[in-house]
């Protein structure tokens, strides 16, 4: 073989080992609620006092390619992600997700529909959602 | 929930690896085995990796006395605080392969686009193939 993965790869079976029992455990732990899992793209939530952040993982996915649709509290992601073309290439390896993809996720607040932001940048799309005035915690004094 | 297993890289690299080299421009922390996709063809072989939130710049590549072609790459990803469900986490990314003899080390060229980086890894002159002509 031309190129051997040097830091993962002792012997190819073994790497197939490896990734087996990786998307296994993957599978449990998603299944359980322990973080990681899930498809592509990747995405991490973040409830702030004043918005909501949701940052989705989506190398390789250009800004034409990605949509955003906020339905009530469910916010859904579509992205296209294509797959690298070389003229007369050999596939030596890819564990690269590609084709499409389309994922939900609710939002853990009430939020202002229109004033959503989003951004990409270098692979990682941030969508800022500024929370309604209801859903923003408030303190409440005491009276004596 | 923070448990301990979330904060875990999901594929940590050998922090060992990725510090024993002095020579390293960038010290890399908590670095990720990035997701990679290999191709041949007849002059090139081209290595793509995932590297979300790394900026141009911030990725070295070498490739050492043993042939062993190696990348990091810096997160610039400012995480936001306040996380309530995870499917990744941040961190530096590292990366390395074996380079065959049939590839030439000296013009590897790189390109970083929408967070996936390129390499072009050109075969040397004497081992692509030829096709010969057929005189009548």
């Amino acid at each position: 073989m031309a190129l051997t993965d040097w830091t993962f790869t002792p012997t190819p079976g073994m790497e197939r080992e490896f990734d087996r029992l990786r998307r296994q455990m993957d599978d449990i732990f998603g299944r359980i609620g322990l973080g990681a899992a899930a498809g592509f793209p990747a995405m991490n939530v973040y409830d702030r006092p004043d918005d909501v952040i949701v940052a989705v993982q989506a190398p390789g996915v250009r800004k034409e390619d990605l949509t955003l649709d906020l339905r009530e509290n469910t916010l859904t992601v579509s992205a296209k992600r294509e797959a690298p073309l070389y003229r007369n290439a050999s596939v030596l390896r890819e564990e690269c997700d590609y084709g499409e993809f389309k994922r939900s996720l609710r939002i853990p607040s009430r939020v202002q529909n229109d004033r959503i932001e989003a951004q990409l940048k270098n692979g990682i799309l941030l969508v800022s959602m500024p929370k309604s005035e209801e859903a923003k915690p408030k303190q409440i004094s005491i009276n004596a | 929930m923070a448990t301990e297993l979330e904060k875990r890289p999901r594929r940590e690299a050998s922090k060992k690896t990725a510090e024993g080299n002095a020579e390293s421009l960038l010290e890399l922390q908590n670095a990720f085995l990035p997701d990679a996709g290999i191709y041949e063809t007849e002059d090139n072989l081209f290595v793509r990796l995932d590297l979300p939130g790394v900026e141009k710049g911030q990725v070295q590549i070498e490739v050492d006395e043993t042939n062993t072609l190696q990348i990091r790459a810096r997160n610039e990803f400012q995480e936001p605080d306040g996380i309530v469900f995870r499917e990744f986490s941040v961190g530096d990314y590292y990366r390395s392969f074996r380079l065959g003899e049939e590839f030439s080390k000296d013009n590897i060229s790189a390109k970083l686009e929408d967070g996936v980086l390129e390499l072009a890894i050109p075969k040397r002159e004497e081992v692509k193939p030829r096709r010969i002509s057929i005189k009548a």
